[in-house]
């Protein structure tokens, strides 16, 4: 898995630091640090870039107004993760069934069969759209965020064994909706 | 091996968490199994394609606008004047509160003449220098749209000056630049040269010699610092040594250097330079490089800081 997101946590906290100290564009230099990831987190949990956007921007803001409740003994990131979190499935939550875009049609043949870029990526965000939020949030932050099980724990504030376990049961689902992998328990283990 | 056995230990080697023993296990399970071998393929094929999607951009202005949302709500508490872990009873402030209302209350009705009288003119003053808002109407514009000024590389090189942007930032400065005497003397080679060569502006406003002249054109001659009676000699700059406002600016750190800047020069030269200084969208440009400029200065801190520690903790650890 390509760690292309990590960064120096004695970093974070020298600028949450300096934030809370009074110098408000240290938060700029965060935000400038995590913008693209927490963006392509937002727009994988949610599969529309408008909301993603809205989500990112309320995360970071809701960060910045609770700075001073960060615990420095976790990782700053694995805080940002957990509020962006929140904010996506706060997302999910308000909006209608029909703008819901996982939708319960069934895609006709696997990403693989498909012939045009935009619809295999179209197929891939579906897919993820179609799982339930917990499934999807642990794909996303393992997929796009490049983070640890332990990270993810922290991140979600869950057991280590959920996480894996969760990984294993999206992954089937995934895999299902995708690859046309057999349902377990209907038809038995491959 | 369970197929749920199996499948856990392909995941850990997915996601890089198998111990030596595991991979191992893993491996020979491979080896022997040619079911395992396709599961494994199944689901690192699963992976490549979730992970084909690959990273999105973040949108433009997005740190922008998480900054405008918070800027106005610095975290720190301002400090009390009461020194460290000294802890003061509620009470008790809010009985010296009261006590100065008090105080303060009784030397206003007493003090004779009235506190009021003479204010007058300090309002007055004040309400001559608010610079009216400015309306969409008032913005005229030649052949060049603010939107144009704002890519040039004067402006370019203004927002690369942090004393520039200081001065610029603020809206009565920026009005008052606006007039053509003073920009004139700011063209000037003698004056710029003086500008770029005189040293604790500051203090020297604050010398006899200089404030006789200030207060007659007369005494001009008799000021001995060079640069300064340049400076004095024209009467645009002595105005504005004379104005609150610009000479607060002018003896800031830097800003006569600003000041005489090819760039300044070439922007307070320039008529659609002039009438973009009074668009909204100038102030807005002029504050989101200030913003940039403090984030990437932040960084650099940042991470001088993180280095410093590390190179502290390495230290302590030896």
């Amino acid at each position: 898995m390509r760690r292309v997101y990590f960064t120096s946590d004695s970093e974070d906290l020298a600028l949450v630091r300096q934030v809370l100290a009074g110098q408000t564009e240290a938060f700029g230099a965060l935000v400038t640090r995590y913008q693209k990831v927490m963006f392509t987190v937002a727009l994988r949990m949610l599969g529309n870039t408008e909301d993603a956007q809205d989500a990112t921007q309320d995360a970071f803001v809701k960060a910045y107004q609770r700075l001073e409740s960060f615990d420095t003994k976790y990782r700053f990131y694995s805080w940002m993760y957990r509020i962006l979190v929140n904010e996506c499935l706060n997302v999910n939550r308000d909006r209608r069934p029909e703008e819901s875009l996982g939708g319960d049609e069934e895609g006709s043949g696997t990403p693989f069969d498909s012939t045009l870029e935009s619809e295999r990526r179209e197929q891939i965000q579906l897919a993820l759209l179609r799982l339930t939020p917990e499934y999807r949030t642990v794909v996303v932050l393992r997929h796009f965020a490049g983070q640890s099980y332990g990270e993810i724990a922290e991140a979600l504030a869950i057991p280590e064994k959920t996480v894996k376990s969760r990984l294993y049961s999206a992954r089937q689902r995934l895999g299902e909706l995708l690859l046309g992998w057999k349902e377990q328990g209907k038809e038995g283990n491959q | 091996m369970t197929r749920p056995e199996l499948d856990a230990l392909i995941q850990g080697a997915l996601d890089k968490s198998l111990t030596p023993d595991e991979q191992a296990r893993l491996s020979r399970w491979i080896s022997e199994s040619p079911d395992a071998g396709e599961r494994a393929a199944q689901l690192e094929q699963l992976a490549s394609l979730i992970e084909s999607l690959g990273p999105a951009q973040a949108p433009l202005g997005l740190v922008d606008d998480v900054l405008s949302q918070v800027s106005d709500r610095p975290h720190a508490i301002p400090q009390s004047t009461f020194p460290r872990g000294v802890a003061v009873n509620k009470k008790i402030l809010f009985g010296l509160a009261a006590a100065a209302a008090i105080v303060l209350a009784v030397i206003t009705y007493n003090s004779n003449p009235p506190a009021t009288v003479g204010t007058e003119a300090t309002i007055g003053a004040a309400q001559r220098a608010q610079t009216p808002q400015i309306a969409a109407q008032d913005v005229k514009l030649g052949d060049t749209s603010t939107q144009d000024v704002l890519q040039t590389e004067t402006f370019d090189a203004l927002m690369k000056d942090e004393s520039l942007r200081d001065i610029l930032a603020d809206a009565e400065v920026r009005a008052k630049l606006t007039d053509s005497a003073l920009k004139t003397a700011l063209s000037d080679t003698a004056v710029r040269n003086s500008l770029r060569e005189v040293s604790d502006l500051s203090k020297k406003l604050e010398e006899s010699s200089v404030k006789a002249a200030l207060a007659s054109h007369d005494l001009v001659n008799k000021v001995r610092d060079a640069n300064m009676k340049v400076l004095l000699q024209n009467k645009a700059i002595a105005d504005a040594f004379r104005d609150t406002k610009m000479r607060e600016v002018m003896v800031r750190p830097g800003a006569a250097r600003a000041f005489a800047s090819d760039a300044f020069v070439r922007a307070i030269r320039d008529t659609n330079f002039n009438a973009a200084m009074s668009s909204p969208k100038f102030a807005e440009q002029l504050a989101r490089s200030a913003r940039a400029s403090a984030t990437a200065n932040a960084t650099a801190n940042a991470k001088a800081n993180a280095k410093a520690n590390a190179k502290a903790n390495a230290k302590a650890q030896q």
